[in-house]
């Protein structure tokens, strides 16, 4: 989508200015178009429509806001608590051991 | 630390929802904690999940810790809890959570691993183990984790 938004705005004035030229000759015998012309158009639109996806794509990155954590990366990251965290339970509690106490453990 | 926030507000927002879903099902609390561990981690579970509750040798409770940078996973079930999600119930869960996490997935991991235990666990006081009052345990010190 803004790839063809990025083409259309860099085509239209370029066919624009060119329809708009003084001399295009007739309808018949239409004047050939220049070297300059035909890379303008054909490679500088296909060539200038990369150049703003590329711009936009870059631009969309750097607004992405801050950095999450990515599996496989170290750990830099404040610890992330769901649920209830032990310093919002009422009462101070004291760490200690939980005898009898279960689950199991896994690494990757 | 590193700036911003290690998940998204969205991804946040599933692993709260999973936690609400498993603990609303089986009427057992459930935290999560992700972050690095220093030492044991089994022993550093247990002493978390110690403070989350009034008192642990009667009351249930589930914390899973998850340290991505050292790359393991630890499910603690207080005795009462693990009247009801069994080590092997624990392992499976676990296993499952590390698959994803293998694959990249971290949040994806989290939510279906709780929901297993929330599964293993049954619907909330309906389990017969559920209803009888807990008894003071005579366990060993420790758990028998399979890993």
């Amino acid at each position: 989508m803004l790839t063809v938004a990025g083409l259309a705005m860099f085509t239209v004035p370029v066919f624009a200015a060119t329809a708009s030229a003084a001399e295009i000759g007739t309808k018949y015998n239409p004047d050939p178009l220049t070297v300059l012309q035909t890379w303008g158009i054909y490679g500088g639109t296909i060539a200038g429509g990369f150049l703003i996806a590329i711009l936009l794509a870059a631009w969309s990155g750097r607004r992405s806001g801050p950095t999450r954590y990515r599996p496989g990366q170290a750990w830099e990251h404040d610890d992330v608590w769901v649920g209830k965290r032990p310093e919002e339970i009422e009462g101070a509690r004291e760490e200690k051991a939980v005898p009898g106490a279960g689950g199991a453990s896994g690494n990757w | 630390m590193a700036t911003g926030e290690a998940f998204s507000p969205e991804q946040l927002e599933r692993l709260d929802r999973a936690l609400e879903q498993a603990e609303k099902h089986s009427g057992i609390p459930f935290t999560l904690r992700v972050g690095a561990v220093r030492g044991d981690i089994r022993l550093a579970a247990e002493r978390t999940l110690s403070t989350l509750v009034g008192d642990p040798a009667r009351d249930p409770a589930v914390l899973i810790v998850v340290s991505p940078g050292q790359r393991v996973v630890r499910i603690s079930t207080t005795p009462a809890a693990r009247k009801r999600i069994s080590n092997t119930a624990s392992s499976l869960a676990s296993l499952a959570m590390t698959s994803s996490f293998s694959l990249g997935d971290l949040v994806g991991g989290l939510t279906s691993g709780i929901r297993q235990l929330a599964e293993a666990a049954g619907p909330a006081a309906t389990t017969p183990a559920a209803l009888r009052p807990a008894a003071p345990t005579a366990a060993p010190a420790g758990s028998p984790a399979p890993h």
